[in-house]
């Protein structure tokens, strides 16, 4: 099928008008963290008192239709990967993935597990990862600058790449995905109902609360 | 010319509003010994929201977005700015307080057409808390009215002209801290906040609004900020003589809802409104009798 | 004879013929009820200006006469173009599916509309107002059970208040001498120095009539009944004109007898002699804290209703407790504030009810929870509705606003201020309800069920747009509608308001609406280039919201499950469960039925009768008759 498209920078890089609005982009960075792994627990020194994100304008929001910047914050799983990849989608224009730590990276000390992924750039485009296990909260702050100074530029594209190589990332998702169906199949129509049945008796918090807690 | 007045008018109320949130969050940053953003952050918040691609679920999104922020817009022309109105008015109190719930409803609307039950959840505690601090206020609205026999805020500014023993705020005590409790849950801050609740229903109305739809809720609650910090200002605090005077009162208005907003946990939306009703409410009753003997 | 007896003469055969000639062509039936609609409003028009007009008509033992009064016309020519709306909206809503065979019935109950509005005695005005409970019981039960259950039960409250008024009636006759209504209330007047007691029965008698009708005060649960088992399109006439009865009867012979002394209305006599409040007199004091009640109490059973025709149902006592509240303070401004908010909750409760019709037309649901997204298929029923919420929760720029600044306007104007506060939270809680429908029906999930209907038919269509157009109009320019009323209060005695065509003065503050209406628009386009201005939208599917990442369909999550409306207000619930479970006068009224119900089963046992506690109370009424005749 498709292979990864080879584009030169040059053409994917944004115009005048648009650095212009990129100035206020970079400075004003609006983050849902994806707390998969261990890394979120970084994020509350960087953001409180001792380091103070919000200096740079950046700071934490509920939901991805809010959110500029997905920060995928430890190793994914691959039944994680499905609600990431829906996560991503669901973020208007322009967005940046943020990959936190080894594991997104490379798998980190996961990278043979049967339940992880290794490298999260394949499903979809990480504009910036942070090294580490865990990074410290001066790296966290260090490679928010270096994400602010690209987006300026006009350089932090990962969404466009997503955008014109749709095919090959959704190929690499479905290779994944598919080991994520249920051994029997899925289920039946009937079963199903029975499902939401049970999850409709516990209450929707359960449900809604797993990702986006400020 | 009335025209550009208005334009003008609006983009001042924006303007205000948003320099004050961005002064709140410097507020609170502070009460947790943070630096906090620059003060023009919000501003930055805005343009970069209208500069973001958005999703909507349904034209009725759209519209009801519209309709939010013009609601509170159209409100805000019959705010008399220290003596100033751009429209030729009285500034009529009940007028502003039933155009403001036009901003809300549109805003109610929108959030409703995305579809997502949060956002009704959202709604409906904002809703009902609405009930808790609205009549506390029509209360306090109905005491300025035992006293004075006006409800237009023009008059009373100048009712109150002549120095600070001349205030409302000092001649109605109870009153006024009725006013401030109820203030804090107009403009949504904590303890006030179950509608909001980011941990709970992920930001309760805003759940959906992306892009230039949050531009559009962002700017509706900076108009919001000038127009219930205005109404107080114009109510309790004399009005002013000159508009830089107006801004700063109201400023020190907002810094004290921050400061309170800061320091406090949420409480649950049933316990919110029973405690507007119980304490703003009968502090705000006391008020009225006590206006209504005098 | 003139044109108003032979007007309703005409209709009532009409109506009477069609139910015989037409049977077997039902929607020839409903083309009569336009006809008949049609011709009133025509009869409204040619009789604008002919005040004092007077008509009568030998009933044999009485003679029933009529007059034009400036006040009568009003609600008249008002009751007329909404019926006639209605009446278009009736020709499409009937058809093969849905047709139901009240026509007939409610020509006639058209009749006594008319007849109601035009009487000069109070023979007339008891025939027609027996006439139209008569004829509105059996079109409220047209037929089913469950709504039998509902017609009987408004049957025998409508029995209490025919008892209050034949009793009121009998007795202003002994006290007056005379049948005629302004003639018998003027003389009332004169009689405060010497009989005030007597003159507080009738007061009492015919405020017990009017409430009832209005469903006023403890009367307040037959509305949910009754018009949510109506025939659909019935309730929207039942709702926005039947229930206003009550306050023209209260503006007719209650308020008058109040009158203070100096005013026009008591000219000759020494006018209202007794105990006052603020300046209000105390009956009336009273009566609007039984409205206030009616107001907020009405407003909380709303917010926890599911059913869409109950819930609005509630809010058409909720307005119904306003505009009584208005009535109450008795001074022009208060009567201009409440006709023109009974013309406006004619204008925007009518469109809403047609709006719901429409949807329950499409869906056959009546239940809120079951329904969701009916916007996305229906946008003018979505539009009817929305304009109807603003302009019930009285937020400019729609009718509701102009009114209720009134309604509070008049209660400044002799510092009610406690009353002020019930009126200030079923203000702002109406708020909940509406929104609540607004949410649950018309926006949230589009159930798959619904996914192919079609929109509200054209005549439909056509019905909800002209009200739409009437309630921006009067939220603008209420003017044409409040000077016709200053002239007929004028004319009626109650002295004056300053209104212009765009302008009301108030008494703590005067407003311009057109400029209100104005600014509004004005903020919209304004608002509208700010949105033009910000990047483009895309649309998304429905389903495609915030879910923490989980697809909803893995889950087997439906829309119709993701539609959040059952128990939209659980807090609130929570909060009032306890006030709703002690007070209840539903429960009370439940006892003395239940009691009737064991006597009358004794009785059944010698007589075959069937349903005889009606016919219990309805003997219970021809007891008070002869008592009344006796004292």
């Amino acid at each position: 099928m498709s292979e990864l498209l080879e584009i030169s920078r040059e053409e994917i890089i944004d115009g005048k008008w648009e650095r212009i609005l990129n100035f206020f982009r970079s400075r004003s960075l609006w983050m849902l963290y994806y707390c998969t792994g261990c890394g979120a627990v970084e994020l509350p020194p960087t953001m409180t008192s001792r380091f103070d994100m919000e200096r740079f304008g950046i700071g934490p929001m509920a939901t991805p239709r809010q959110a500029d910047i997905l920060l995928v914050t430890g190793y994914v799983s691959v039944k994680t990967l499905k609600r990431i990849i829906r996560t991503y989608e669901q973020m208007p224009e322009p967005k940046w993935v943020v990959g936190f730590g080894s594991c997104p990276i490379d798998g980190g000390i996961y990278w043979n597990s049967y339940a992880t992924i290794n490298h999260l750039e394949k499903y979809i485009p990480v504009d910036l990862s942070l090294g580490g296990c865990m990074p410290r909260p001066q790296a966290v702050i260090d490679g928010f600058t270096k994400l602010m100074k690209l987006i300026e530029k006009g350089e932090a594209v990962g969404y466009k790449k997503y955008r014109l190589n749709h095919d090959w990332y959704k190929r690499n998702q479905r290779e994944v995905l598919e080991r994520t169906e249920p051994v029997l199949g899925p289920p039946a129509k009937g079963q199903a109902r029975a499902f939401a049945r049970d999850v409709e008796s516990v209450e929707l918090s359960h449900i809604s609360g797993s990702g986006g807690e400020k | 010319m009335i025209v550009l007045q208005t334009i003008g008018a609006a983009a001042l109320a924006m303007a205000i509003g948003l320099l004050f949130m961005g002064i709140g969050r410097i507020v609170t940053a502070r009460l947790q010994r943070r630096v906090g953003p620059p003060v023009w952050q919000c501003y930055i918040d805005v343009v970069k929201c209208f500069s973001r691609k958005s999703t909507s679920h349904h034209f009725v999104m759209d519209l009801g977005s519209i309709m939010g922020l013009a609601g509170l817009v159209a409100a805000a022309m019959f705010m008399p700015v220290a003596g100033w109105l751009p429209l030729q008015s009285t500034g009529p109190l009940l007028v502003i307080l039933y155009l403001m719930p036009i901003g809300y409803l549109g805003m109610a609307m929108g959030v409703s057409a995305s579809g997502n039950p949060l956002a009704a959840i959202g709604i409906g505690r904002a809703l009902t808390m609405m009930v808790g601090y609205e009549v506390p206020f029509a209360i306090l609205l109905l005491g300025l009215v035992a006293t004075f026999g006006t409800s237009s805020l023009v008059a009373l500014n100048q009712l109150q002209a002549g120095g600070l023993l001349a205030w409302n705020a000092v001649r109605m005590p109870f009153g006024f801290v009725a006013a401030l409790i109820a203030l804090q849950a107009m403009l949504a801050e904590k303890p006030f906040d179950a509608m909001i609740a980011p941990a709970e229903i992920a930001s309760g109305p805003m759940v959906e609004l992306g892009g230039k739809f949050l531009g559009l809720a962002f700017l509706q609650h900076s108009v919001a900020i000038f127009i219930e910090t205005g109404l107080v200002v114009n109510m309790f605090l004399g009005g002013a003589t000159s508009i830089w005077i107006f801004f700063v009162k109201q400023l020190v208005l907002y810094t004290i809802v921050m400061a309170f907003n800061g320091i406090y946990a949420r409480y649950r939306v049933e316990q919110a409104t029973r405690f507007l009703w119980i304490f703003a409410g009968s502090l705000a009753f006391v008020q009225l009798v006590i206006n209504v003997l005098k | 004879m003139s044109l108003m007896t032979t007007s309703m003469l005409s209709v009532m055969l009409a109506g009477l013929l069609s139910s015989i000639a037409f049977r077997k062509v039902k929607r020839l039936q409903w083309v009569v009820l336009f006809a008949a609609a049609v011709f009133f409003s025509y009869v409204a028009v040619s009789l604008y200006g002919k005040w004092g007009l007077t008509d009568s008509l030998n009933l044999g033992l009485f003679t029933a006469s009529f007059t034009n009064s400036y006040i009568g016309w009003l609600f008249f020519a008002f009751s007329s173009g909404v019926s006639l709306i209605i009446s278009i909206f009736s020709l499409s809503f009937n058809d093969k599916k849905h047709i139901t065979g009240v026509a007939p019935l409610w020509t006639v109950l058209l009749a006594a509309n008319a007849g109601i509005f035009f009487a000069a005695d109070w023979i007339a005005f008891l025939v027609a107002w027996e006439l139209m409970g008569w004829t509105s019981f059996f079109i409220i039960s047209h037929g089913k059970e469950k709504s039998f259950q509902a017609g009987i039960y408004y049957f025998a409250l409508s029995l209490i208040g025919t008892a209050a008024l034949l009793a009121a009636i009998f007795t202003i006759q002994g006290a007056t001498g005379t049948f005629a209504i302004a003639a018998s209330v003027k003389a009332l007047l004169a009689l405060w120095s010497t009989k005030p007691g007597l003159l507080y029965f009738i007061a009492i008698l015919l405020t017990v009539t009017f409430f009832a009708k209005s469903a006023a005060g403890p009367f307040y649960m037959w509305p949910a009944k009754a018009h949510a088992e109506a025939p659909d399109d019935f309730s929207s006439f039942l709702s926005g004109i039947m229930i206003k009865y009550g306050v023209y009867g209260l503006i007719l012979a209650v308020i008058p007898m109040f009158a203070e002394p100096g005013t026009a209305a008591a000219a000759g006599t020494a006018g209202y002699l007794g105990a006052a409040v603020h300046g209000t007199p105390l009956y009336l004091y009273i009566l609007g804290w039984v409205a206030a009640f009616t107001a907020v109490w009405a407003t909380i059973l709303a917010i926890r209703e599911n059913d869409m025709k109950r819930l609005m149902a509630y809010s058409t006592v909720s307005n119904i407790g306003f505009i009584i509240l208005a009535l109450s303070v008795n001074t022009a401004f208060g009567i201009a504030a409440a006709i023109f908010h009974t013309f406006n909750h004619m204008i925007f409760k009518g469109g809403i009810f047609l709006s719901l019709a429409s949807v329950k037309f499409r869906t056959g649901e009546r239940e809120m929870h079951k329904l969701g997204g009916m916007a996305y298929r229906m946008p003018i029923a979505f539009f009817a509705f929305l304009l109807g919420i603003i302009a019930a929760a009285g937020i400019p720029p729609m009718n509701g606003f102009a009114s209720k600044w009134m309604v509070f306007q008049a209660l400044f104007s002799h510092k009610l201020l406690f009353l002020m506060i019930p009126a200030f939270f079923a203000s702002t809680a109406s708020f909940m309800y509406l929104y609540r429908g607004l949410h649950s029906i018309y926006l949230g999930q589009l159930s798959p069920r619904f996914a192919k209907i079609k929109p509200a038919p054209p005549l439909q269509s056509i019905a909800m747009i002209l009200l739409m157009v009437a309630m921006y109009v009067l939220g603008g320019w209420p003017g044409f509608v409040l000077q016709p009323v200053n002239s007929a209060i004028a004319n009626a005695g109650f002295g004056s308001i300053q209104v212009s065509l765009g302008s009301i003065v108030g008494t703590t503050t005067s407003i311009h609406l057109t400029v209100v209406s104005f600014v509004f628009l004005f903020s919209v386009v304004g608002v509208f280039v700010l949105y033009i201005l910000g990047k483009r939208r895309s649309h998304v599917e429905a389903m495609d919201t915030y879910t923490a990442g989980e697809t909803p369909e893995d889950w087997g999550v439906t829309p119709e499950q993701y539609h959040y409306a059952y128990r939209f207000y659980e807090p609130w619930e929570k909060m009032t469960d306890p006030l709703v479970d002690t007070v209840s006068f539903e429960r009370w009224f439940e006892n003395i039925r239940h009691n009737f119900a064991r006597m009358s089963r004794s009785i059944a046992r010698w007589t075959a009768m069937k349903r005889p506690a009606t016919m219990l109370a309805a003997s219970a009424v021809v007891l008070i008759l002869i008592l009344g005749v006796l004292l």
